[in-house]
């Protein structure tokens, strides 16, 4: 079954909630890491993190939402991303952040696409197709910084597939709401 | 934002500041810009030192620019871009400069860094206030300064260090010029916020005057520090139009910076 | 080849060339037809009716991208914000035209299976200025859209049709953003020179007597749906023009149905 405009809405601000959750969660870390080059790393991440968030708000609104609206995910999902973004490693965080973040939210935009009608809702997928573009130069970048520093390697190799394993344990988090309260 | 936690502070010399942004072990962090090495003319130090502080300063930037999108999670949205968007920037400038320190033989952690601007910017409690410090004076301030370097850094033979400057000076010329706008319009709609930035320029004051060295101290390079007037920076007028200070705000800084007799021709200019 | 359109037209056509500008090109697998009651008009109740609008619609949405591309071309110096909108409604009316396609020729149509208007061109751009096809083209035209959209999206629920809901509700969505672009357009031009409502009034007065020419008394009456107000709320129009609207629409309504 095809996705309502309602559905596109609300996947839409959802996603924006995630995107400027985890610009956050970067901006809080800057000036807790200590590693200029994570820093670094982080800081031009906060700006992709932000320019995607907007774009999810812009379109939201031409689904007939609130310009730049949000729709928090459900609790589990958002204890775990309150619970990540208080991550303390640096290993943990750029592990947590690209190996595992990053790609389950890829995951989600890739189901969205494979549900959504590429025609009718061209620009979401646009949108979406441009974020995805981004996060995997975004992966290789940190990928390129733990060439250059092996210190940011992870020593609990389980570490992430723990992370991972609890990221996609909640397959839907959006959380529906009435037609009215949307729009 | 609610207030700073004790934890979240530190006490240097009787003022309360933010505590310091966390460094790599490498760094030697100091309380006050007075503890820093500066060395004289263009020498092979003096140029690593002049680029390691700079970075630092950038580094600063980063992370003062972020911490404002912590902090204040309900400022208008497209203000907040502007932040995220200077994250970007500043991290580039840190990139850009670590990049050119090691070209010339440098490393971190080679000279003692302060976190200044840091710790004095996030002691305030709002965003206007923040952009007041950050990037209107302390940026601002930083426009004037690098009008004027590119040109030394090519007296010294060093054309790549100023092609970097270069590039620095046009992204604070947006930095400066977003905080320009957004404060008007957050006063204008907001009347009580002027009271909090002059309370915040006058806390910058109280906190200059607390760390500036003694009468007599040699620096950590033992020499005598410069009297503050010899270090005022030629004002850029150009580009703080360009970052959209009015020319009665342009008027009196110069006014204020001494440089009242060359008001007029520069004005123009 | 485009298809030279005098073949197709009759004499008893000949509409003002004050209002109507020359027709946009089309190739030979379609015939156009300048007045409403030349085209295929199936009763409501005919199976081939919804195939036959799916055409018309198809039709239409290509006069909104021929429209939109026409104003980015003829006005160069407009304001970039508006022209990066009327861009992307270029985009919007073009993925539009593919929708109405998709569907028109999954349920057994053929292109060129039916007569196609294309007044909407010839209305438009015979106007002479950005400001005058904004008011027509997604004030006037776009904005009645959004309330026909409405009523079609019920009435495909209602029967069930689920893949054309899905296809209304977006062309909805889509149409909303194209009239608030407008309208915040429009509302700029009268803020910074009031005289620009003149050049509003007599552009929709043009239209709405271009419009009367093709479509006919009967066709106009035959309209059943009501305002979609709180679409045209999203849209950017304001409280007291909504109510106007519907007013419009419900003595409209009275008068068809005591016919």
């Amino acid at each position: 079954m095809s996705l309502s405009v309602q559905d596109r809405a609300e996947y839409i601000a959802t996603f924006r909630f995630i995107q400027v959750f985890l610009m956050e969660a970067l901006a809080r870390w800057v000036p807790q890491t200590p590693e200029s080059e994570v820093k670094v790393l982080f800081g031009r991440h906060i700006w992709d993190l932000a320019q995607q968030a907007d774009g999810l708000g812009k379109r939201g609104y031409e689904l007939r939402s609130p310009s730049q609206f949000s729709l928090r995910p459900v609790d589990s999902y958002v204890e775990l991303l309150e619970e990540f973004a208080r991550t303390e490693t640096t290993p943990q965080k750029i592990h947590g952040f690209y190996d595992v973040m990053l790609p389950g939210l890829a995951a989600r935009y890739q189901n969205y696409l494979e549900r959504t009608d590429r025609l009718l809702d061209e620009p979401s997928v646009r949108v979406v197709e441009r974020i995805l573009g981004e996060f995997k130069r975004m992966i290789g970048e940190s990928e390129a910084l733990r060439k250059e520093l092996p210190e940011l390697r992870l020593a609990d190799k389980n570490w992430p597939a723990k992370l991972a394993k609890r990221e996609a344990s909640e397959p839907n988090i959006v959380v529906r709401r009435s037609s009215a309260a949307v729009a | 934002m609610a207030g700073l936690k004790p934890e979240e502070t530190k006490q240097i010399k009787g003022m309360t500041l933010r505590r310091d942004p966390a460094r790599e072990a490498c760094f030697k962090v100091v309380g006050s810009d007075a503890e820093l090495e500066e060395w004289p003319g263009m020498t092979e130090i003096s140029r690593r030192q002049r680029i390691h502080r700079h970075m630092n300063n950038e580094t600063g930037a980063v992370e003062i620019a972020a911490q404002c999108l912590v902090d204040f999670p309900e400022a208008p949205w497209e203000l907040r871009m502007h932040l995220a968007r200077q994250c970007w920037d500043e991290s580039r400038h840190v990139a850009g400069l670590y990049r050119r320190l090691r070209e010339i033989g440098g490393h971190k952690g080679e000279f003692p860094i302060s976190n200044f601007e840091w710790c004095v910017t996030c002691s305030l409690d709002t965003l206007a206030a923040r952009l007041a410090l950050q990037n209107r004076t302390f940026e601002a301030g930083e426009l004037d300064l690098l009008g004027q370097l590119p040109a030394k850094w090519r007296e010294a033979g060093d054309e790549r260090t100023a092609e970097v400057l270069e590039s620095i000076l046009a992204d604070e010329i947006t930095h400066v010029r977003f905080a320009n706008q957004w404060l008007r319009l957050l006063v204008r709609e907001d009347r009580r916020l002027a009271l909090k930035i002059a309370m915040a320029v006058r806390f910058l004051s109280s906190v200059t005057a607390a760390l500036a060295p003694q009468e007599g101290q040699l620096s950590p390079v033992g020499l005598a520090y410069e009297e503050p007037q010899n270090r005022i920076t030629q004002v850029n007028v150009a580009d703080r139009r360009q970052a959209d200070f009015t020319d009665s705000e342009i008027d009196e800084y110069l006014r204020q910076s001494g440089f009242q007799p060359i008001m007029t021709s520069n004005a123009e200019g | 080849m485009p298809k030279d359109d005098r073949h197709s037209v009759s004499a008893t056509d000949n509409f003002d060339p004050a209002l109507f500008g020359p027709a946009p090109a089309r190739d030979e697998r379609f015939t156009e037809k300048r007045r409403w009651i030349d085209c295929t008009n199936f009763p409501n109740d005919h199976a081939l009716r919804i195939i036959e609008f799916f055409h018309r619609q198809m039709n239409e949405e290509l006069n909104g991208v021929e429209n939109a591309a026409q104003s980015l071309a003829d006005f160069p110096d407009a304001d970039w914000n508006v022209r990066m909108s009327i861009a992307r409604q270029c985009a919007d009316e073009a993925r539009h035209v593919q929708m109405f396609r998709r569907i028109f020729e999954s349920r057994g149509g053929k292109l060129g299976e039916y007569p196609i208007l294309n007044f909407q061109f010839r209305i438009i751009a015979k106007l002479g200025d950005l400001l005058s096809r904004l008011v027509v083209q997604n004030r006037s035209f776009e904005a009645g859209g959004i309330d026909a959209v409405s009523f079609a999206i019920e009435e495909a629920r209602k029967r069930g049709d689920q893949e054309l809901v899905d296809l209304f509700e977006m062309q909805q969505a889509d149409e909303i953003t194209h009239v608030r672009f407008a309208n915040e357009f429009i509302s700029e031009s009268i803020r910074k020179d009031p005289r620009a409502a003149l050049r509003v009034a007599k552009a929709l007065t043009l239209a709405s007597t271009a419009f009367i020419q093709v479509m006919g008394r009967e066709a106009i009456e035959k309209v059943e749906y009501l305002t979609d107000e709180k679409g045209r709320l999203e849209a950017g129009f304001g409280l007291e023009e909504v109510k106007a609207a519907t007013a419009q629409a419900v003595k409209r309504r009275a008068s068809y149905e005591s016919h």
